[in-house]
């Protein structure tokens, strides 16, 4: 059995051993260096020193009962401190194994190495930090890590595209979840770091110079925009790190896909364990006739968002496209009646602020003067949903043939073209109000196995 | 095999004498804790509660029905937009059943058929309908299973 790399007992300890560990060396670090100052220190400090080592020992306790090995057959990875839990699972049963490469310098070589299996949600197998020669001697009995220098498809992508995807595909929704995800896992310290940064006293720097040149944009709108903007930011330097470098290679039996700049990722997935393909398109990509391709596949992750990027950038009329064609035996489109179930939640969005505007404008003229600019925020997105929505109803369709189906459909305000064999849709949910019974059409929400969801609208029952 | 099963009748008076009880309960709350101009308020939204769930429960429960054929396993509910889910038997991978107490009388009984990334949650039922449904349901996986094997 082995361990894990030592740097991981880091990742166990705390957060709190951080906040405890820097006022403790400030404090030491005022005294003269002499034994009867650090007595005195000693005296002072003993009990945050003592919850340090304890949170420290924890980690370290952890770190040592978490171990893992590999035979011919079968990987084992043991957690836990009391009561040990122990996975095994056999070579066969795992559908995908992603490697994060962390590199720096020859002190720190690091792989973040994560497996999956079919066993949906049921269990939690956990991200292993390894040393480099633990892996290099992991792949080396793993059928899935070994590389194959024989491929059908490979795909490779220059500076230009990384750029281009970047820019489409990067938002200021996925930038302000980059930085929820970073206070929930900073937790109380986030706050403090903040202040020692003094981002917020840099931001009302910033809107209120902004203001002074915009006179007649109220400050908290410049400040929300200036939000908006640098969340926006966020997500494309988020997006250009994860792409560089972007390789896809598929072999007979497995994909290999390797992206980014620092972590260095790569996923190897079994053909045979890839659920559907999605093409997904933003309003932006849309306008420029670029996509992306991502595929799911059999995976033990919760999370919601399992979608593998297979290649980031890729235009209308690229051969890969044949994939999705070839469906003209039967094809549904959207019924010429059901256009209000399309458009129905954005205009009672929009009709609801802007009925609510027109009051607040007729009793107390100043407020709306103020309100105006700020219900912009919810009007844009939503006449972005609006616009999507009509051209979905003209785009949308359901086609398939004695194996596949493939369905085109918006979410949000994205616009999706998924294919998947028709034994992986899992369950068909459809509704039907009185008005759509009369014509004939519905509303169905296809569930494909795994978890993925597609929403069809207006489609004949 | 066609078949069709619809929630019992006991349902619907166990459903609304709980709804009512904690209506109940609510009320008798609101008259100890609030003062006498908004208790009059809430007295009048909780019997406005209470006259539409009269309706509203045993008009819904109607309404639901479970249908099995040899391929799939439908459920339909709704009262003004009719929602009908639809799972092939054949993707079916495990089946429970949740009974609460005296479900014998009280016909809460639930069974739950989960697909690799979904679940399908047929309520309400009588505990017989519940067993048939899963030996209905376990013996045409088996008899694909078998057919597939041979």
């Amino acid at each position: 059995m082995k361990h894990e790399h030592p740097i991981k007992i880091l990742r166990y300890c705390a957060l709190n051993l951080w906040m405890l560990l820097f006022p403790l060396l400030r404090s030491l670090s005022l005294f003269p260096f002499s034994p009867e100052a650090f007595v005195l220190w000693l005296k002072g400090a003993w009990m945050d020193i003592m919850v340090m080592l304890f949170i420290f020992s924890h980690a370290f306790l952890k770190w040592f009962r978490c171990r893992f090995c590999v035979d011919e057959k079968c990987f084992t990875a043991v957690s836990g401190i009391l009561f040990q839990s122990r996975i095994s699972i056999p070579f066969e049963k795992i559908t995908a194994v992603a490697v994060s490469a962390i590199e720096t310098t020859f002190l720190l070589k690091l792989l973040l190495f994560r497996i999956d299996t079919r066993a949906a949600g049921s269990v939690n197998i956990p991200t292993l930090w390894l040393r480099k020669k633990d892996f290099e001697e992991l792949s080396d009995k793993m059928p899935l890590c070994k590389e194959n220098s024989s491929s059908a498809f490979t795909y490779r992508i220059n500076l230009w595209r990384v750029l281009v995807y970047s820019f489409l595909f990067s938002s200021s929704l996925s930038g302000t979840l980059y930085i929820a995800a970073f206070f929930i896992e900073a937790g109380n310290a986030a706050g403090k770091i903040l202040s020692e940064l003094h981002i917020t006293e840099a931001l009302s720097e910033m809107s209120s110079a902004a203001a002074s040149v915009f006179r007649a944009v109220p400050e908290i709108i410049i400040l929300i925009l200036i939000v908006l903007l640098f969340c926006r930011i966020l997500s494309f330097v988020i997006n250009l790190l994860r792409c560089a470098g972007f390789r896809t290679l598929i072999d007979p039996s497995v994909i290999r896909i390797s992206s980014g700049f620092f972590p260095r990722r790569k996923t190897s997935i079994y053909l045979s364990s890839s659920e559907c393909t999605i093409i997904k398109q933003g309003l932006l990509s849309r306008a420029f006739k670029r996509a992306s391709m991502f595929i799911t596949y059999s995976s033990s992750t919760k999370g919601r968002n399992k979608n593998t990027l297979l290649v980031p950038v890729l235009s209308e009329d690229a051969p890969i496209n044949a994939l999705f064609s070839g469906f003209e035996k039967n094809r549904s489109i959207a019924n010429p009646y059901s256009l209000w179930s399309f458009i129905w939640q954005p205009l009672t969005i929009i009709g609801v602020i802007l009925g609510f505007l027109f009051i607040i404008s007729y009793e107390k003229y100043y407020a709306c003067e103020i309100l105006f600019p700020l219900s912009g925020i919810v009007l844009v997105p939503a006449a972005a949903l609006l616009l999507t929505r009509l051209i979905t109803f003209r785009s949308q369709f359901t086609a398939w043939d004695n194996k596949k189906i493939s369905i085109c459909c918006s979410k949000g305000i994205s616009f999706f073209t998924v294919v998947t064999k028709k034994e992986s849709i899992a369950l068909v949910k459809t509704v039907q109000t009185p008005m759509a019974r009369k014509k004939g059409f519905c509303n169905a929400a296809i569930y494909i196995k795994g978890g993925l969801k597609v929403m069809i609208r207006g489609q004949a029952k | 095999m066609n078949k069709k099963y619809k929630v019992p009748r006991s349902t619907v008076i166990t459903l609304t004498i709980l709804f009512l009880s904690a209506l109940t309960l609510v009320f008798t709350a609101a008259r100890m804790i609030l003062n006498k101009s908004a208790f009059y308020i809430a007295a009048i939204i909780l019997i406005l509660i209470a006259i539409i769930s009269v309706i509203y429960i045993p008009l819904s429960l109607s309404r639901v029905a479970i249908y099995i054929n040899d391929n799939e396993i439908i459920l339909k509910s709704g009262i003004i937009a009719v929602c009908e889910r639809h799972m092939k038997v054949n993707r079916i991978e495990l089946i429970y059943t949740i009974s609460t107490p005296f479900s014998e009388y009280t016909g809460l009984n639930f069974s739950v058929l989960c697909v690799y990334g979904k679940r399908l949650v047929l309520p309400f039922m009588k505990k017989t309908d519940a067993e048939e449904i899963i030996s209905i349901l376990s013996k045409i996986t088996n008899m694909e299973e078998t057919s597939n094997e041979a």
